[in-house]
């Protein structure tokens, strides 16, 4: 009896995926797409933990077991300056590229005029819709040793010798941050700028009812608000503090400054591609992936015991 | 109820300001330079005018046959890439968006797991190299094409349409695919085109992936991997500066016309990615 029922329903079932072919249709390019691109690759992570040779198929390189990981975390002299390069930077670019976004958004709501408020929205975005190649060069054209501001500086006898801050180890870390932030500042505004958009007006009235003066409707009314954006785009952010955009760092290093410009995606690009250990670099490539996927779901964790905001 | 002008609107003002000048100065000096008459840019300090006028630098630029050639490409890309993206993410979209799909939720799950991994620059440039991508145009647009977030942005946009206006033309006979390009397809244009003008600015932007797979074929560099190359060349190190002074002031300038064109297209369709940009960041973040 049960199996009368199961036939039917399965039937059923059956009969509803044939009525709905073209949807499965639909969904085939994609799907096909994010199993070779996405998830194909996965099977590379073979790679690290066998001695892979270029050339050669993946799976017939021998076993190796744990040897490239140890090698990561003991051996190389190099790994060390490249955790704390990656680190740094990112955790400084995300929390400053928020707080200034953040108050970014704040004053450029107690701007009177719309039409000011809104020119300077439109600049603040610019910067994030070029290229790295465009940004290095506006930057190169500016900073460089016979760049602009440098000429300038020397004609006015400020200085006498260029000051360098593309090929110099000190200021490596400031150079990112203060490109990031400047970069990002306009986009990570846009979640700020809606969040203040939809606070209800209401708010604002009954806090002037009660005598609060400007200051009072930003430090009671707005911030407030803005909280919970903060917090969710802090999460979406920590997921993210070991990946760096390969676009940007291939061009900011070069040979003076990379012992601390260097960075865990620049480093993986180094040794498979340039010094050839797909092994090696594939290693720390699954280590930076799954350190990330931790450390997302931890601080989502944490984040939905401790505020109630969280992302999944 | 109407405020005085204080002084803090004055210096908020300001501030406003500066911060418009920071965003928009370093363009600026770049278009100046590459405008200013190459024989009068001795010494190069910062303009806020072009000093002299001249089109030199752009007229090198595009009788370049190579960089004419880089922006075909450029182009080619930014075009074909986006097409296909939306071609393929916009139909599992709507596929995903059905709840009645068999099977949908496992789909979902497929989809939207891969968000969250990634196998890394290493693998997936043996996965490039073994499909026979590696020296191909389709390697830049091909890897791009089921993009999740995309489809995310997409579906969310669709799931805010009243619900049963695809399914009274089903019954009057329709198939889902006339539903989802008669009906569908066209109320979602806001979204549709706030991902289409990021996939494009996406690919006018990218570099890497020439540097990657098709440094060998100068035929298929886009202009920016020519540009990085300008750059690449004079890079900071005490062996450039060692270089001609005569060269570098036209290499300068060129370098500069080239980065202003670059940008050029950006610049056109600005006020559109503006517009739905920050829409369709929206929708994503609610989503999130």
């Amino acid at each position: 009896m049960t199996h009368g029922v199961q036939a039917v329903t399965r039937r059923d079932t059956l009969r509803k995926m044939v009525r709905q072919r073209q949807l499965y249709l639909m969904l085939l390019p994609a799907i096909a797409a994010v199993a070779i691109f996405t998830y194909a690759p996965l099977f590379g992570w073979w790679m690290a933990v066998s001695d892979y040779k270029i050339g050669k198929a993946i799976f017939d390189a021998p076993w190796a077991g744990l040897k490239y990981f140890i090698e990561f975390f003991t051996d190389t002299a190099g790994a060390g300056h490249v955790i704390l390069n990656t680190v740094v930077m990112n955790v400084s670019s995300l929390i400053l590229g928020l707080v200034c976004a953040l108050a970014f958004a704040v004053f450029l709501k107690e701007v009177r005029w719309a039409w000011f408020r809104r020119l300077v929205q439109s600049a603040s975005f610019f910067p994030y819709f070029m290229s790295w190649v465009i940004i290095y060069a506006v930057i190169y054209a500016l900073f460089s040793n016979d760049g602009a501001v440098n000429a300038t500086l020397q004609s006015l006898g400020l200085t006498n010798k260029a000051i360098n801050i593309l090929g110099n180890p000190d200021t490596s870390w400031g150079l990112i941050i203060t490109v990031n932030v400047w970069n990002i500042l306009g986009y990570n505004s846009v979640m700020f700028i809606a969040a203040i958009a939809g606070i209800p007006e209401e708010q604002y009235e009954a806090a002037r009812i009660d005598g609060a003066t400007r200051y009072h409707e930003i430090r009671h009314v707005t911030l407030p608000n803005l909280v919970p954006t903060l917090i969710v785009l802090l999460i979406l952010g920590s997921g993210s503090i070991f990946n760096s955009y390969l676009d940007q760092f291939f061009i900011f290093t070069n040979t003076l400054n990379i012992s601390t410009m260097e960075v865990f995606d620049y480093y993986i690009y180094r040794f498979g591609l340039k010094l050839g250990n797909f092994s090696y670099a594939t290693a720390v490539g699954v280590v930076k992936t799954l350190v990330s996927l931790i450390l997302l779901v931890g601080v989502n964790w944490i984040s939905r015991k401790a505020t109630t905001q969280s992302l999944f | 109820m109407k405020r005085r002008l204080t002084a803090f609107d004055v210096f908020n003002g300001l501030i406003m300001l500066l911060i418009t000048v920071v965003m928009i100065y370093p363009f600026w000096y770049v278009l100046c330079y590459s405008l200013s008459d190459m024989g009068m840019t001795g010494g190069n300090k910062l303009l806020i005018w072009p000093r002299g006028f001249s089109f030199d630098s752009y007229q090198v630029a595009f009788q370049n046959a190579t960089i004419v050639h880089g922006f075909f490409i450029s182009f080619a890309r930014s075009v074909i890439g986006p097409f296909l993206m939306l071609v393929v993410s916009s139909m599992a979209a709507f596929a995903i968006s059905k709840n009645d799909l068999v099977g949908v939720k496992w789909i979902r799950r497929f989809l939207f797991f891969s968000m969250y991994v990634s196998a890394g620059l290493l693998p997936g440039y043996i996965l490039i190299r073994m499909l026979g991508l590696t020296g191909t145009f389709w390697v830049y647009v091909l890897p791009g094409v089921a993009n999740v977030f995309n489809i995310v942005l997409i579906r969310a946009y669709m799931a805010t349409l009243p619900a049963g206006l695809d399914e009274s033309a089903m019954i009057d006979g329709a198939t889902y695919f006339t539903v989802f390009s008669r009906i569908v397809l066209p109320l979602c244009v806001p979204v549709i085109a706030a991902v289409t003008l990021y996939a494009c600015v996406g690919q006018w932007n990218s570099y890497i992936d020439a540097q990657l797979y098709n440094y060998r074929n100068p035929e298929l560099y886009p202009v920016q991997y020519i540009l990085y190359n300008y750059i690449a060349v004079k890079a900071p190190t005490k062996e450039a500066s060692a270089a001609s002074h005569g060269l570098i002031t036209t290499a300068h300038s060129l370098r500069m016309s080239v980065t202003v064109i670059t940008t050029l297209p950006i610049l056109l369709v600005y006020p559109f990615l503006q517009k739905y940009f920050a829409s369709g960041l929206l929708v994503g973040a609610i989503k999130a």
